[in-house]
């Protein structure tokens, strides 16, 4: 479906009912860019891959074979901005196209509810068809308002990277595309220690303490590495780095201060849309990245 | 069959012997792992241990088990290409049907077979999405999500866990 720029429109629970204003960043630069939206109507949870699959394969694969299959109905690929529901549906979509046992297995679950997967879509991530499909020479010529002298730290989250098997990224150690989105802006991305590392936000509801001091490591390198800010791929990683920064703080009796973005947050920005538009509502004050590329907060 | 007897199974299960058998203890998998870097009780490389020495029921009832992040930095690393978090995922369903998981994990299960959605739609939220003129989420066709968990042992296990009173997390 190479030359389609309409998408099955799958943005999860927490994108949904929790941070629509990624949907909004989201929305406007795909439409800018020539892509049409198109609602799964019935879905929500892709299902999530910690509590689901975790308790449950069948209830996982199951319940993702009909969200794939709606969107086989709707024949179009599906797109997300949360590398979570992009690893479940992508894994599950392999795991059904190349496993008999394990497509026979959900399509006796999804006959209950008349449905069967028959293979027939992909799933994509926004980061990858800004980058793959719309192209950074495209996104380089609708910047108006380059963000130089930004120095930026990028994390991309671990769904949208591994299994590498999965998503097909060539170097799950070294990524690059959402740095070469970044730079595209204009931006610095800047090199830091522990780029890589898992922000640990799965595990919070059950270990909050490991799972900050998982995140606080990535803070603390970010800062050595003086960078502006962190921007991010996923939703659940901006839970994490931005809902939760000031807890982290109080947690290691420390003070951090970065502000969080999602990427295409950054790239609206870019694009001369005006602050007040954007939506942002994050905890970490965004004043000084605003300061810093000329951009009046209203 | 219990957890304990049924990972006995898999583990003599000869292709998912021979695959774990390629172990050789290297710790790639803990050396990468970002739970076990600052939490050192937790320890990958000796969960597959467990397994090959047939410590079945020691490796289901432990609640590290569910401290893994599925980040799978030890599936790509291990030399040996073994899915180590893959394999932690069998552990984490078998110790599920044993009734030991974390009670807020169990909340979070609930709400999803219930709503089909791991977050509920507040009133703000609307409010908000309203504001930065996106629609209105549309309803999540719940008959379908637990017409498919009902054909699974979801239900089962949820109700058997709750009254285990789920793991000591």
């Amino acid at each position: 479906m190479g030359q389609e720029s309409r998408y099955a429109w799958f943005p999860g629970c927490w994108v949904s009912n929790r941070m629509p204003y990624i949907e909004a960043a989201d929305r406007r630069v795909l439409d800018a860019f020539g892509i049409e939206l198109v609602e799964m109507k019935g879905t929500r949870c892709c299902p999530e891959p910690y509590a689901v699959l975790g308790l449950g394969r069948d209830a996982w694969l199951g319940l993702a074979g009909r969200n794939l299959s709606i969107a086989e109905e709707m024949k179009h690929d599906i797109l997300t901005p949360c590398p979570g529901c992009y690893n479940t549906l992508k894994t599950a979509n392999a795991n059904l196209r190349n496993d008999p046992s394990q497509r026979n297995r959900a399509n006796a679950l999804l006959s209950k509810i008349g449905r069967e997967f028959n293979g027939q879509i992909e799933v994509e991530h926004t980061a990858n068809v800004l980058h793959n499909k719309v192209g950074l020479e495209k996104i380089a010529s609708a910047i108006k308002h380059p963000l130089s002298g930004l120095r930026v730290a990028t994390h991309y989250g671990c769904h949208l990277l591994k299994p590498s098997r999965v998503t097909g990224v060539a170097d799950s150690e070294r990524p690059l595309i959402l740095d070469q989105l970044v730079e595209t802006t204009g931006a610095e991305s800047v090199p830091y220690m522990r780029k890589t590392l898992c922000c640990g936000g799965p595990i919070s509801s059950v270990d909050e303490n490991t799972s900050y001091a998982i995140a606080r490591e990535k803070l603390l390198k970010v800062r050595q590495a003086g960078a502006d800010c962190l921007v991010v791929a996923c939703p659940a990683c901006m839970i994490q780095y931005d809902t939760n920064q000031h807890s982290i703080e109080k947690t290691f009796g420390e003070t951090y201060e970065i502000p969080v973005l999602y990427y295409t947050e950054l790239l609206c920005l870019a694009m001369g849309m005006a602050f007040d538009e954007i939506g942002f509502r994050h905890q970490v004050n965004v004043g000084k990245v605003l300061e810093k590329i000329g951009v009046p907060s209203g | 069959m219990t957890a304990a007897e049924k990972l006995r199974a898999l583990a003599e299960d000869e292709d998912y012997r021979r695959k774990l058998a390629l172990c050789y203890q290297c710790g790639m998998c803990t050396g990468g792992c970002p739970v076990a870097h600052v939490k050192p009780d937790y320890n990958p490389r000796r969960m597959l241990e467990s397994i090959i020495l047939g410590q079945y029921d020691e490796v289901l009832s432990s609640d590290l088990l569910w401290l893994c992040t599925s980040c799978h930095s030890c599936l790509e690393r291990c030399p040996q290409m073994i899915e180590v978090s893959e394999v932690l995922v069998h552990l984490k369903n078998l110790a599920a049907e044993s009734g030991n998981v974390p009670k807020l994990l169990l909340e979070r299960a609930k709400r999803i077979a219930e709503t089909g959605q791991s977050t509920p739609v507040s009133k703000a939220s609307l409010v908000w999405r309203e504001k930065l003129n996106l629609a209105p989420v549309s309803p999540v066709n719940i008959e379908e999500v637990q017409a498919i968990l009902q054909a699974t042992n979801f239900p089962g296990w949820l109700e058997r866990a709750r009254s285990n009173n789920g793991s000591r997390i």
